[in-house]
C-alpha cells in the first residue's frame, strides 16, 4: 500500500483531544481505516510561578530552547529557571537551572552540554521533589531562590518554614569571615544579600530577589550597591561602611536564633 | 610581603576555606557541597593567589602544613553547630587542598 502521511497539531476537544485529517485526503483515509498516531514533536509550553512576571520574547525563545535541548536528553519530571536570568533586564550572570528527576543526574556533563549548545555558562543544581521541598522549608537562599521561577511543566511545591539554627549558623560563616579577610566586592554583596534574606525568612517577609535587592540598594546607597554587585574595585572607607553593616546584621540574626528558638 | 608573613595569611586563608569546604559536606545532606561550595572556593581561590607570590621549598611546605592543621582544628573546633564528622575528614580535605596549591 501506497504510504499515506500528514502531519497535524493536535487539538483540545471536549471530552478528548483529537487530530482531524485534512478534507484533501478524505479520499486517501475515511472512515473505519486503521491509522498509527505518533509523536513528532513535543509542544513546549513555559509555566510561570506566581510572582514571575512575563519574560521578553528573546528569553522565552531561549527558555523554550534549553527546556527542548535537555527534554531530548532524558524525561526529566521538571526543569525550572530560576536566578538573575530571570530578573535582570540587561545581561545577566549564568543562568541557573534546578532539574527534578528521582534518579542520579550529572549535572556537570549537563551543564557542558548545554554551554557547548548555547554558547553560554549554566549551572545545574539536580533534586529529587522530596529533598527540594525540604531544603524550601529550612534554606532561605532556596527558598528566596523559588520565590520566582519558570518550568517546563506545572508543578505544585510545599513551602513549609522551619527554621533551623544549625543552618543559619552555617550560612553565617562566610559572612563573619568576611569581618576578617579581604575577598572581592562581589563577595560583600552576596553576604549582605544572605543576611538580608536570612532576616526576611526568618520574619516570615517577603523573599522576592528583586525585594531584597531593593531593601541592599537603600542599605548601600545607589553607587556603592552598583559597585559591589558588578564587582567592580571599591576603597577601604567603603569596604569599612559593608563591614558595618555585615557585623550589624550577624549580631542581630545571632540573637534573634538564640533568643526565639 | 616577606615568606613568613605569607605563610601565615595563606594559612589563615587556606584554614576558614576547609572549613567552609568541610562544613558543607559534613553539615547536612550532600546538596550542600554543591550549593555552598563557592563560599569555599572563593577564599581558596585568594589563597593561591599568594601561593604564587614566593617560590616555597620544602622546609615551607612542612611549616604551611603544620600551621595549617593547627589553624583548621581551631576553626573546626569553635565552630560547633558543624557535625562532629569534621575531624574524621579533616587531614584528608586538608591533603587535597594542599595538593591543590601544589604544596604537598
Amino acid at each position: 500500500m501506497q504510504e499515506t502521511v500528514f502531519k497535524k497539531m493536535v487539538s483540545k476537544g471536549s471530552r478528548f483531544n483529537q487530530v482531524y485529517v485534512p478534507k484533501a485526503m478524505s479520499g486517501l483515509i475515511g472512515v473505519g481505516d486503521l491509522v498509527e498516531v505518533r509523536l513528532l514533536e513535543k509542544h513546549r509550553e513555559i509555566y510561570y510561578s506566581k510572582k514571575q512576571p512575563r519574560l521578553n520574547r528573546f528569553k522565552e525563545g531561549m527558555v523554550n530552547e534549553i527546556f527542548g535541548f535537555l527534554n531530548k536528553k532524558a524525561a526529566y519530571s521538571c526543569i525550572f529557571v530560576v536566578g538573575s536570568f530571570l530578573t535582570k533586564v540587561y545581561g545577566f550572570n549564568d543562568i541557573d537551572l534546578v532539574i527534578l528527576d528521582d534518579k542520579e543526574i550529572n549535572a556537570k556533563r549537563l551543564e557542558d552540554a548545554l554551554t557547548k549548545e548555547f554558547n553560554q555558562k549554566f549551572h545545574i543544581l539536580a533534586y529529587k521533589k522530596e529533598e527540594l521541598e525540604k531544603v524550601l522549608s529550612y534554606d532561605p537562599m532556596i527558598a528566596s531562590m523559588f520565590s520566582s521561577y519558570v518550568s517546563d511543566r506545572l508543578i505544585e511545591l510545599k513551602y513549609g518554614h522551619k527554621i533551623d539554627k544549625k543552618h543559619i549558623l552555617f550560612l553565617l560563616m562566610m559572612p563573619e569571615d568576611l569581618l576578617k579577610i579581604s575577598l572581592n566586592p562581589k563577595a560583600f554583596y552576596d553576604s549582605i544579600r544572605r543576611l538580608v534574606t536570612i532576616e526576611h525568612f526568618l520574619e516570615k517577609k517577603s523573599l522576592l530577589i528583586t525585594n531584597i535587592d531593593k531593601e541592599i540598594e537603600q542599605l548601600l546607597g545607589k553607587d556603592l550597591y552598583i559597585a559591589v554587585k558588578s564587582n567592580q574595585l571599591i576603597n577601604d572607607n567603603e569596604v569599612e561602611i559593608i563591614r558595618g553593616i555585615i557585623k550589624e546584621k550577624v549580631d542581630r540574626i545571632k540573637e534573634w536564633v538564640k533568643t526565639k528558638i | 610581603m616577606g615568606k613568613n608573613k605569607n605563610i601565615e595569611e595563606l594559612t589563615n586563608l587556606m584554614s576558614i576555606a576547609l572549613r567552609h569546604r568541610i562544613g558543607s559536606i559534613v553539615n547536612k545532606e550532600e546538596i550542600y557541597a554543591q550549593r555552598y561550595a563557592k563560599d569555599a572556593e572563593n577564599i581558596m581561590e585568594e589563597a593561591k593567589r599568594i601561593v604564587t607570590k614566593q617560590n616555597w621549598n620544602d622546609y615551607n611546605k612542612k611549616e604551611i602544613r603544620e600551621r595549617l592543621r593547627r589553624k583548621l582544628l581551631k576553626e573546626l573546633t569553635e565552630k560547633d553547630f558543624l557535625d562532629n564528622k569534621k575531624f574524621e575528614i579533616m587531614d584528608e580535605e586538608m591533603n587535597k587542598a594542599l595538593k591543590e596549591c601544589n604544596l604537598n
